[in-house]
């Protein structure tokens, strides 16, 4: 808790040695907060935690001495070299002379072995995200934590970093913790993924496990105009029909005069519903479809399913109030 | 204790590298304290001989002036360790610094040894430049007692500035400190002018201040040219001051230094 705001609330994660799990919530979900609390930046208010064998209240040091971490933003000493920021970096985990062969060995693999005498503020984000790579793998953690490790990054540079993750994860074996608000992230990266919204665990399990949690498909249709959709109703193969944007006291109000419409449907088999659910609404009213978006179960739908809204609505909910 | 040692040294280099980031502001705060000598010491350069050797016990300010600059100077150099520490919050390396396991002290430690080395840059100017205008410099010995007693001072007055200001992120909070705490100590020392014309209470002050600590003691190795004279009461004292500032400032890092 941050003084009367609950960031975390009686969350329940298990991790398997060696995998890739994926914290994945939007904006404000309260992912950082538990990765502060999982690398000693933050003390829980209550419950307990064990990172590599070590609860991290009591036996914080040791929690830190196994574990590697990179920040959503990159945080280097732009005014030193590779080198030096790797030797700092050493010097922290007291490591002995076998940090420059480590560092050596990791500056190759990254492809960053012929600029390790040049100031680090030049670098591109990519490479300085290569770097805080190597700096987390230096001293062989048991456990990566990764906050956001793709934000700002463009599309090509996003799939260069998860292949880059998911090498690192089969070559050293580490545990890798990411949070990410990017489904694609969470779903291609990741062994198991948990869903967080407002400071809960929504679900947990594989991609794979989770997509199944979302049955049937979803149509999203908009409407130049609104019309009573309670008609649609007799169509069969229907589970659900949501209406997008209003609450309910809103609804009450709205009138047949007021423009366009949003409706969310859930269905069986979307393609075997649509020439019917399109026919029914011509019925009532030719031309009134603008557009038709089919959405096949996914972790989108299942973050749909789970908590009733999308990703960018819940994103956008949390920037309007800030 | 070597992992201790290992990460102070990590953070202890970094400070000096930062140090000699901008080699520009490096020597304007090297050379700002020795035109405040030459500028202000030859304030009293007209002044008869008598007054001079009966008010100040030499014949030349800058003379009297050297350990009291130098000494000052410490004050503005406990600064920087607030400032730098401001500087890692704000960048996010702090957070780089506490995932791994180095404990709040060892960092609080780095800070202050960082600022007062970056203190002790100014003594080699200094004494260089006031060589031109008739000061003896001590002997080798004697320099090195000064510089010792100059660090000690630099290490206590440090320690006071970071863990006044541990908590802040706020760039203003040591620059309102320093106008807080820096004149007074400065003027109620007897860095300037000696306290034997101080009002009771002033005295008072100048006597518990350790500035006049390393001001008199400075002074005494500067016009005497060896540690023949000095009161090493005095040195003494620094050590217990740098020595009791300093595990206060281990202790409050220990307990509130945190990231925002």
């Amino acid at each position: 808790m941050y003084g009367s705001q609950t960031a975390v609330d009686q969350i329940n994660l298990q991790i398997k040695s060696g995998s890739i799990f994926g914290l994945l919530g939007p904006n404000g979900a309260g992912k950082t907060t538990v990765i502060k609390m999982l690398t000693g930046l933050s003390k829980p208010t209550q419950g307990k935690a064990l990172v590599a064998g070590y609860d991290v209240t009591t036996h914080s040091l040791k929690v830190k001495e196994n574990i590697g971490w990179i920040s959503s933003e990159v945080i280097l000493d732009d005014s030193l070299t590779i080198m030096e920021n790797i030797w700092i970096q050493s010097r922290l985990h007291s490591m002995n002379n076998t940090w420059k062969k480590k560092a050596t060995g990791l500056l190759k693999y990254l492809e960053l072995d012929e600029k390790d005498n040049k100031k680090v503020g030049k670098f591109s984000t990519g490479m300085k995200k290569k770097l805080e790579i190597i700096m987390a793998l230096l001293h062989d953690p048991k456990v990566l934590f990764m906050d956001e490790p793709t934000i700002g990054l463009d599309a090509n540079s996003r799939r260069l970093l998860w292949r880059l993750i998911r090498k690192i994860n089969a070559q050293y074996g580490v545990t890798i913790l990411l949070t990410t608000h990017y489904i694609e992230e969470a779903d291609v990266l990741c062994d198991d993924i948990a869903i967080i919204n407002n400071g809960k665990i929504v679900a947990t399990g594989s991609p794979q496990h989770l997509k199944s949690r979302a049955s049937g498909d979803i149509v999203e249709i908009d409407f130049f105009s609104y019309f009573d959709y309670k008609v649609l109703d007799s169509v069969s193969g229907i589970l659900k029909i949501i209406e997008i944007g209003l609450d309910n006291s809103d609804k009450e109000k709205r009138t047949r005069s007021e423009s366009s419409l949003r409706l969310r449907i859930k269905v069986r088999n979307a393609e075997t519903i649509l020439p019917e659910l399109i026919s029914k609404i011509s019925e009532f009213q030719p031309a009134l479809i603008k557009s038709i978006k089919i959405e096949k179960p996914n972790l989108e739908s299942a973050f749909l399913e789970l908590t009733g809204r999308r990703f960018e609505e819940m994103e956008e909910t949390t920037y309007d109030q800030k | 204790m070597i992992r201790i040692l290992n990460q102070l040294i990590g953070l202890y280099v970094r400070e000096i590298k930062n140090t000699f980031r901008s080699p520009a502001i490096i020597v304007l705060s090297i050379i700002q304290p020795l035109l405040w000598i030459i500028f202000f010491g030859s304030s009293f350069a007209s002044a008869p001989r008598a007054f001079l050797e009966d008010f100040f016990h030499t014949d030349n300010y800058i003379a009297f002036l050297v350990s009291g600059q130098l000494s000052t100077s410490m004050l503005f150099v406990g600064m920087f360790s607030s400032l730098s520490l401001i500087q890692d919050k704000k960048s996010g390396y702090l957070r780089r610094i506490m995932v791994t396991p180095t404990r709040n002290y060892t960092i609080f430690l780095s800070k202050v040894l960082g600022a007062s080395t970056r203190g002790m840059l100014q003594v080699p100017v200094v004494f260089a430049g006031v060589m031109l205008f008739g000061v003896q410099v001590p002997d080798i010995i004697g320099i090195a007692a000064f510089i010792v007693s100059l660090f000690l001072l630099s290490l206590g007055l440090s320690s006071i500035y970071l863990f006044l200001t541990m908590k802040s992120s706020d760039w203003q909070i040591p620059t309102v400190v320093s106008n807080f705490i820096n004149l007074p100590l400065m003027f109620s020392s007897t860095a300037l002018f000696p306290n034997e014309n101080f009002p009771t209470w002033m005295q008072v002050i100048s006597n518990l201040n350790p500035v006049s600590f390393s001001s008199t003691f400075g002074r005494e190795i500067i016009i005497s040219g060896s540690i023949a004279n000095a009161n090493w009461l005095l040195f003494f004292y620094l050590l217990i001051f740098a020595t009791i500032m300093l595990l206060i400032g281990v202790i409050v890092a220990s307990k509130t230094l945190k990231i925002d």
